[in-house]
């Protein structure tokens, strides 16, 4: 194999990675390096022992083979215009059986055989139902007829407010009288599905990537089956193709989830829904259909993404120090629920190699989460800007500013709180990092409480 | 047991070491890796393949795990910032999202390899990983050389700010600059205008 020169080296010529500011001297080879670096992470212990990784990587495939073919299945049907469209429609509201004949395992029906339709464009069909399973959300359901549906509407600010506020609250019971087996395999997460006039319009485009085994169900037991959260279908009726820059449209909905089974072959699947379903603000303005990326600014009542640092700048709080001086990462410290004075003395800290320089702002940005939603926004102020000059692991304080409490409230009420911050920073290399801290807990008391 | 079951639990015993490392150069994650390696496993499975060797899964595996960091890592980066918000079973905790390395030059390394973008990263590794040329880079990652010579490029100027000899950033940077050209409001007063934030 050939080989070209690939010493690094720097602006001024020098090999590279010689006397690195932690005090390592003499050149190192930085493929050499890179080896030692691959080879320290490979004899880290993995999350499974090898027989058990590999039992699951093969029923997920059998899986995936499985959707593979239900899709190619689903399409053809969706081609059968007519009597899939009310064919369709008529399964997808006929009660389902509570509890029939005992099944000792989901039972294998034959392919294509009720197999449901949920491509993105295409009419959507309930898939064949478990016997004995059913998924319900006790957020959703309004105790409608049968189980695991609502048709009480409920509003939420965007896709993943759903997730968060709904989705994450259901769970797959056996409501039959024998133990149901091999479950959940895969992930563990149903797929949701997004309907309007009969036609998909959003599903579940991003899974957990993690192996989970499946499991059994004792008669009555139940297990969460939190649904993935759903994006968009494309424009021209294909699969959603970048959920990172697209949100649910605002609208109203039918919302479905499918868990399925772990059994090679079984084309049966649980089933939850339909539930009703707004996205958009509560008053029914069409809700921000901005891009969510994880620099955009929290908006009121929406799930919070959490930003990552993206250069060396990190944020941390004095108020969360042990008696040696060290920061900790949590804690619990009273604050006032107006949010007066200091909310928390932060502190920037060059967690980088390198000696940083460059301009940031003062004012931080607060961002108060409870249960993952925003219930308060980085208030807007003029940015007073401060030179930065740390040296690696040196830090220095910052005044905060106390966040805005949503929907123009004076006080948020007494409770617990996660408390987010963020600055941006120019640096004199051209970069503009993103320093980040949180989330810190926080606990607000009433003044008078105080 | 069919043959792709057994060329599977073959490859899990022999290469999931050397395939988890390569998949935590890649991305910089042990959680991140676990799952890069896991995915392209089910998707190397899942294939249309009756008689799968050791050998051919492997090289399936490598490739994918490089497409899915090059192509999907905005995907994946939304379903990391979701993760927080579900509860994990047991058998889903992930591994902790660093090494123990306290080796200082690896530390170093994988402080800078961090600051380059996911494709630059994958040509990185590629070429000096993997040991390829740049038009051998470029077969395995359909792009032209110009692009993957442009990206070792950028690479190599990152890396070297992050790993040179002397940074390229000192203090005699803000020996030379005035207070002129930034901002001047501090509506809220809480610093003036110009001041250092010095670290010792």
């Amino acid at each position: 194999m050939a080989h070209d020169d690939k010493t690094w080296r720097d602006a001024a010529g020098r090999p590279g990675l010689a006397g690195t500011a932690n005090g390592v001297d003499g050149q190192v080879a930085f493929d050499r390096a890179l080896h030692e670096i691959a080879d320290e992470a490979g004899r880290r212990p993995g999350s499974l022992p090898d027989d058990e990784l590999a039992t699951q990587v093969a029923r997920a495939a059998r899986i995936v083979r499985r959707r593979q073919t239900t899709a190619r299945v689903g399409l053809a049907a969706a081609c059968v215009a007519l009597l899939g469209v009310v064919g369709g429609v008529g399964v997808a509201h006929l009660p389902r059986p509570a509890d029939e004949t005992p099944a000792a395992a989901p039972a294998p029906t034959s392919e294509g055989k009720a197999s449901g339709g949920a491509q993105c464009g295409g009419q959507f069909t309930l898939p064949q139902s478990l016997d004995g399973v059913t998924l319900t959300s006790d957020v959703l359901d309004d105790g409608s007829a049968p189980s695991g549906t609502g048709t009480t509407r409920h509003t939420y600010a965007d896709a993943r407010a759903l997730t968060v506020r709904a989705l994450d609250s259901i769970e797959v019971t056996n409501v039959g009288t024998t133990t149901i087996h091999d479950l959940g395999g895969g992930n563990g997460f149903s797929e949701t599905v997004l309907v309007r006039d009969g036609v998909v319009v959003g599903r579940t485009a991003v899974y957990p990537a993690s192996l989970q085994a499946p499991y059994s169900l004792a008669p009555g037991q139940s297990q969460p089956a939190s649904g993935m959260v759903p994006s968009p279908c494309a424009a021209d009726g294909d699969e959603p193709d970048d959920p990172d820059t697209a949100d649910l449209p605002a609208g109203d909905y039918e919302l479905y989830a499918l868990l399925n089974p772990s059994e090679n072959g079984a084309s049966a699947q649980a089933v939850g829904g339909p539930w009703a379903v707004r996205i958009g603000t509560d008053d029914g303005s069409e809700a921000d259909a901005s891009p969510s990326t994880p620099d955009a600014l929290p908006r009121c009542g929406a799930a919070f993404d959490a930003p990552l640092p993206t250069g060396p700048l990190t944020l941390v709080s004095d108020a969360y120090r042990d008696s040696d001086g060290r920061a900790l990462p949590h804690g619990t410290v009273a604050f006032s629920t107006d949010l007066s004075g200091s909310l928390l003395p932060l502190e920037v800290r060059n967690d980088g190699a390198v000696h940083v320089a460059g301009s940031m702002s003062t004012a931080t940005s607060f961002t108060i989460v409870h249960d993952g939603i925003v219930v308060a926004v980085p208030r807007s102020v003029s940015s007073p800007v401060a030179l930065l000059d740390l040296d690696p692991g040196a830090g220095s304080s910052l005044a905060p500013v106390a966040p805005e409490p949503c929907e123009g409230a004076a006080t948020l009420a007494s409770g617990d709180y996660d408390v987010y911050a963020s600055i941006g920073a120019h640096l004199d290399d051209g970069t503009t990092p993103l320093a980040t801290g949180g989330p810190w807990r926080i606990r607000l008391e009433a003044p008078a409480a105080r | 047991m069919d043959q792709a079951t057994h060329a599977l639990e073959e490859l899990i015993r022999t290469r999931r070491a050397v395939l988890t490392g390569y998949a935590y150069l890649l991305c910089g994650s042990l959680g991140e890796a676990e799952d890069l390696f896991q995915d392209a496993l089910v998707s190397a499975l899942a294939r249309d393949r009756s008689r799968p060797t050791v050998a051919s899964i492997e090289a399936y595996v490598r490739t994918t795990m490089r497409n899915t960091y090059v192509d999907g890592f905005r995907r994946r980066r939304r379903w990391v910032t979701l993760r927080h918000l579900y509860v994990f079973g047991e058998a889903q905790t992930p591994s902790s999202e660093t090494t123990t390395d306290h080796v200082p030059v690896r530390v170093d390394v994988q402080r800078a390899l961090a600051t380059l973008s996911p494709r630059q990263r994958t040509c990185v590794v590629l070429r000096f990983y993997d040991d390829l040329t740049v038009p051998q880079i470029a077969d395995a990652l359909s792009l032209s050389t110009g692009t993957v010579k442009r990206h070792l490029s950028d690479a190599a100027q990152r890396l070297a700010a992050r790993l040179a000899d002397t940074p390229p950033l000192g203090p005699e940077v803000l020996d030379d600059r005035t207070t002129d050209d930034l901002p001047t409001t501090d509506a809220a007063g809480h610093a003036e205008v110009g001041t250092t934030l010095r670290g010792a």
